[in-house]
């Protein structure tokens, strides 16, 4: 019974091995001393070019919506794809008809240019 | 360590309820009053799982799908919405919004 | 192992499926005509919802009842009728429409195509046999709305509104579907029809989970409709929305949502009468005075109007309670009043918005009642004298269409033996007499701070829907024989 949890031990130490490697090799090989970067609360070390708390592009909340939309569908494909033979000629048909509608939706934002990123 | 039964699920499903009514209530930032409303569906989607494993029908399942498409369909205009109203107000910080005090 | 689909009978949904297609190619057409053509979808749009009304008209003649797609669409004369009725309203909104976008400068983006998704979901909550089907549509229904609500981009009321709406229409959405999984969890079915087997003469009524669910679905409901105390947003939704799509809005929505609580609750739990019915008589009785009550400090008409829906839902829900099915005659009164009402309603106030949109300019919408209303018969008295037909309509004067339906459910609430409701019902409707009439008072006796303009010109789609309004108010007051037949003869939810 023991025995089937030693896979997860073994995990465990690898986990652990790689941490503390890492972190030693941070140790020996990292920068030693203050500058612009060590100060700062969570910069990995590199130096801010800029505020972080700056307006992002409304492009991005953009294309959060459209990918939002569109990889909703996948949730549908999935069981589909499950049963696709044993549904036959009709699930593909159906399929397709949803994904034709899906495609009015696509044109219509490609027409609108929402996936232009300039 | 006892067999988790449909009780476990329903408990945990109204827990999340209920947290998400109350954020939905007490909140004023519109991006957290819709992540309330989003852990408000998703708590009904375990409630739906559950039911549908425990009285072994595909109903739940099924119903689950269709909760978690119209809430990206909710999502996608949501944020079209917020978007279109922050950029009136020349800002991102929906928190300068309270737009639901009288 | 082949899974058999289901029966593939799409002649059952032709409404929904004309209008959902009509939809898909406005929107794909809006890609392709230059700005100044837009108004041409106004009209593709119009001739998309008569298409579908002859649809329905062509399936009320054919074999109904009839249940599609594994039952979970039920086709039969009740729907059909609030079908019809959802199209009428929706084709009369969209003529208002057309004038109304390019004169306030609203721009036409997807207007049309919107509307007509929003339709296609009112139409599916008719003939919705299915708690999954049901809130499918009621969310097709709902997002289009959020967005039509705020599709005044340059305004900010218009922005306010639709987050307002979006925010608890989703928070409401959200009851709604956890009580729709309760129920299932506590009946094992999703299927309307199968729900009702599943209730009847089972010790389940009892179950406290089946009840829960219940409750929180008639919250959701309320919250839709608009009923006190869940009423807190339609004020401000309603004014800040454009009128038109308030218009729109009050009329459609109500009418297709009622369709599906009636059938929901007639339908699939008429073994659970007495907890439903108790529940709506309280949220009737609270909504009738509050409604009303509200409505008469209102100085701005669109408001005025908001609270006004609020008061004419709480006389529809007076006749959902009295549908109690174990009494069929009672039930038949009830349910058919319930249709009656929302018939003569949707022409009284698309009637009465019709006017708040013939009366906007560009740069100012009118809409204060001192200010803009006083002494409008002189100014515009064809305006004028419309308005005062709906607003008598609207508070329930003799020889209207509001009379006779109130009339209805207030007999068919006597009838079941609610009588406290009729009561309330008759005195609430002698309070909001004081805000209608006082509209009425103010055009023909207050002096016109407008005297000096030209009157407004009134274009000819916002005339016809103005003479459509005015008749079908005047005759279902006078000779209300033919809805009344109708809606008679649309009473069987199926229940095969």
């Amino acid at each position: 019974m023991l025995s089937s949890y030693v896979p997860v031990l073994v995990l465990f130490l690898l986990a652990a091995g790689l941490a503390a490697l890492i972190l030693g090799l941070a140790q020996i090989m990292g920068p030693r001393g203050l500058n612009a970067g060590a100060e700062d609360p969570y910069e990995s070390g590199i130096v801010p070019t800029e505020p972080a708390r700056k307006r992002f592009p409304v492009r991005f909340a953009l294309v959060a919506m459209l990918f939002l939309v569109f990889d909703i569908e996948a949730v549908f494909f999935y069981p589909w794809a499950v049963v696709f033979k044993r549904l036959g000629v009709f699930g593909l048909v159906e399929m397709f008809l949803f994904i034709g509608i899906l495609l009015v939706g696509y044109i219509y934002a490609y027409k609108k240019g929402a996936l232009n990123w300039e | 360590m006892g067999e988790l039964t449909l009780g476990h699920f329903l408990t945990l499903s109204a827990l999340l309820f209920v947290i998400g009514m109350l954020g939905v209530l007490t909140r004023k930032n519109i991006l957290i009053i819709f992540m309330s409303i989003e852990l408000m569906l998703n708590a009904v989607n375990v409630s739906l799982i559950a039911f549908g494993r425990y009285l072994d029908s595909i109903a739940g399942q099924i119903f689950a799908i269709f909760v978690i498409t119209i809430a990206a369909a909710e999502a996608a205009i949501g944020l079209g919405l917020i978007l279109v109203l922050t950029r009136r107000q020349d800002s991102v910080d929906v928190t300068s919004v309270s737009l639901l005090k009288e | 192992m082949e899974i058999a689909p289901p029966p593939f009978d799409l002649g059952a949904i032709a409404p929904f499926l004309i209008v959902a297609v009509g939809a898909m190619i406005a929107l794909l057409a809006d890609l392709f005509i230059p700005p100044a053509r837009r108004p041409a979808l106004g009209y593709f749009a119009l001739g998309t919802t008569l298409v579908a009304i002859g649809a329905c008209v062509w399936l009320w003649g054919g074999a109904v009842p009839r249940l599609a797609f594994a039952n979970m669409i039920a086709v039969d004369r009740f729907g059909l009728f609030v079908t019809i009725v959802t199209l009428i309203g929706a084709a009369l909104s969209i003529l208002l429409s057309v004038d109304f976008l390019q004169e306030q400068r609203l721009g036409y983006g997807e207007y049309f195509p919107l509307m007509l998704f929003t339709v296609s979901g009112m139409i599916l909550l008719a003939f919705a046999n299915d708690l999954i089907t049901f809130f499918i549509a009621l969310e097709i229904l709902s997002l289009g709305l959020y967005i039509l609500a705020g599709s005044a981009r340059g305004r900010a009321v218009s922005q306010e509104s639709a987050i307002k709406y979006f925010l608890l229409g989703s928070f409401s959405f959200g009851f709604l579907v956890y009580g729709t999984s309760l129920i299932y969890g506590a009946t094992g079915t999703t299927n309307f029809t199968a729900l009702r087997v599943a209730l009847e003469g089972s010790g389940l009524t009892d179950n406290p989970l089946l009840l829960a669910g219940l409750a929180l679905v008639l919250v959701g409901f309320a919250f839709k409709l608009a009923l006190a105390p869940f009423h807190m947003w339609t004020p401000d939704v309603y004014s800040g929305a454009p009128t038109a799509v308030t218009a729109f809005m009050s009329v459609g929505t109500k009418v297709a949502t009622f369709a599906a609580l009636l059938r929901l609750v007639t339908g699939a739990l008429p073994a659970l009468y007495a907890d439903w019915s108790n529940a709506l008589f309280a949220l009737a009785i609270v909504t009738m005075i509050l409604g009303n009550l509200a409505a008469i400090t209102q100085r701005n008409i669109k408001r005025m109007l908001a609270y006004s829906s609020i008061g004419q839902a709480g006389y529809v829900l007076v006749a959902v309670v009295a549908s109690d099915t174990t009494q069929p005659g009672v039930n038949d009164a009830a349910q058919s009043s319930v249709l009656f009402y929302l018939l003569a309603y949707t022409f009284m106030n698309l009637g009465a918005f019709a006017v708040v949109v013939a009366l906007a300019r560009p740069d100012d919408e009118r809409l204060d009642l001192d200010r803009d209303y006083a002494g409008l018969a002189r100014r515009q008295p064809l305006l004028a004298a419309a308005m005062a037909v709906f607003m008598l309509s609207l508070g329930g004067i003799p020889l209207t269409a509001g009379f006779m339906g109130k009339l209805l459910v207030f007999r068919a609430a006597i009838e079941a033996g609610y009588w406290p409701l009729a009561v309330v019902g008759v005195l609430t409707s002698a309070v909001a007499l004081a805000f209608y009439l006082r509209v009425v008072v103010r055009m023909y006796a207050g002096e016109s701070r407008h005297a000096e303009e030209r009157p407004a010109r009134v274009p000819v789609p916002l005339a016809v829907v103005l003479a459509v309004c005015l008749v079908a108010t005047i005759q279902f007051g006078i000779l209300p024989a033919i809805p009344l037949d109708a809606a008679r003869g649309a009473l069987t939810i199926t229940a095969p």
